[in-house]
């Protein structure tokens, strides 16, 4: 798959056309096997750019310490999907995924109009 | 003969031995100073991931509106420029060049000096991936670590 560097790139390159809104995530609910009794998910974030499914989610996951004990952990994780949700290819974790998150939960028209909202009416 | 045979004294043997002890020693110190560096570095690889991660993320959200946020956007990268120094001092491999190579972009971003480098929105993006390359790299280096390389 990509190196590192190559998905930081990627990655930084997402969160530039989603600030610029020249790519619109769309929000869906998750499936299985995304989520499960070891692991939650919110939401998932996909957006078709360039002929690809790419989905976005945060995904909290129970990380056992032994056959018992679990603390919840969470991850970014960010793929490349076909047109029936199927997993094509995964990107490495990088720390700027949450960036990327974060730029995408900012595009929501409730969110990102709430400080003009609030004190410019 | 005669002349080489003579030199062949316990003497001599205990002067040579002397000079090879005194090269060994520097070798010794010079060596030392680099595994310090290396501990040193290898201790605080979580904190320089935490603080370059959390500038990087904070220009991200910045360059939602670059012209708005640009005096803020400076005032990171100056900050991303002293951990990355602080960084280089340890780091090897693709990881001290990645480093190298974002504080490159930021003196000429920042300096007054490279008066005709644009301190424009792709410049200013173009430093983001660095931070986030180098990020991405200390990350991958910090599990690397953990498992015991």
């Amino acid at each position: 798959m990509f190196s590192s560097r190559q998905t930081a790139e990627i990655i930084d390159k997402l969160i530039e056309l989603t600030q610029h809104n020249h790519i619109v995530w769309r929000s869906q609910d998750p499936v299985a096997p995304m989520i499960g009794p070891d692991a939650r998910v919110d939401m998932v974030y996909i957006v078709n750019h360039l002929g690809r499914n790419i989905r976005a989610y945060n995904q909290n996951f129970k990380y056992y310490l032994d056959e018992e004990k679990y603390v919840w952990d969470e991850q970014i994780i960010v793929e490349f999907v076909d047109d029936y949700g199927a997993v094509l290819g995964r990107l490495p974790r990088t720390p700027n995924a949450w960036d990327l998150l974060k730029a995408i939960q900012f595009q929501n028209p409730q969110i990102n109009t709430f400080y003009d909202d609030l004190f410019k009416s | 003969m005669d002349e080489f045979l003579q030199l062949l004294t316990l003497n001599n043997f205990g002067s040579w031995a002397s000079i090879a002890g005194l090269l060994t020693t520097v070798v010794t110190f010079l060596m030392l100073f680099g595994i310090k560096k290396k501990f040193l570095f290898r201790s605080s690889v979580d904190d320089h991931l935490a603080k370059i991660s959390e500038i990087s993320s904070d220009i991200s959200s910045l360059l939602q509106s670059f012209s708005k946020n640009q005096k803020d956007i400076e005032e990171l990268f100056a900050l991303a420029e002293v951990e990355l120094r602080a960084m280089q001092r340890g780091a090897n491999g693709d990881l001290v060049a990645d480093i190298k190579k974002s504080r490159k972009l930021i003196r000429r971003y920042t300096s007054k000096i490279h008066f005709w480098v644009n301190r424009d929105e792709n410049s200013a993006r173009e430093i983001k991936t660095g931070l986030s390359v180098v990020s991405a790299e200390l990350y991958h280096h910090k599990k690397s670590l953990v498992i015991g390389k």
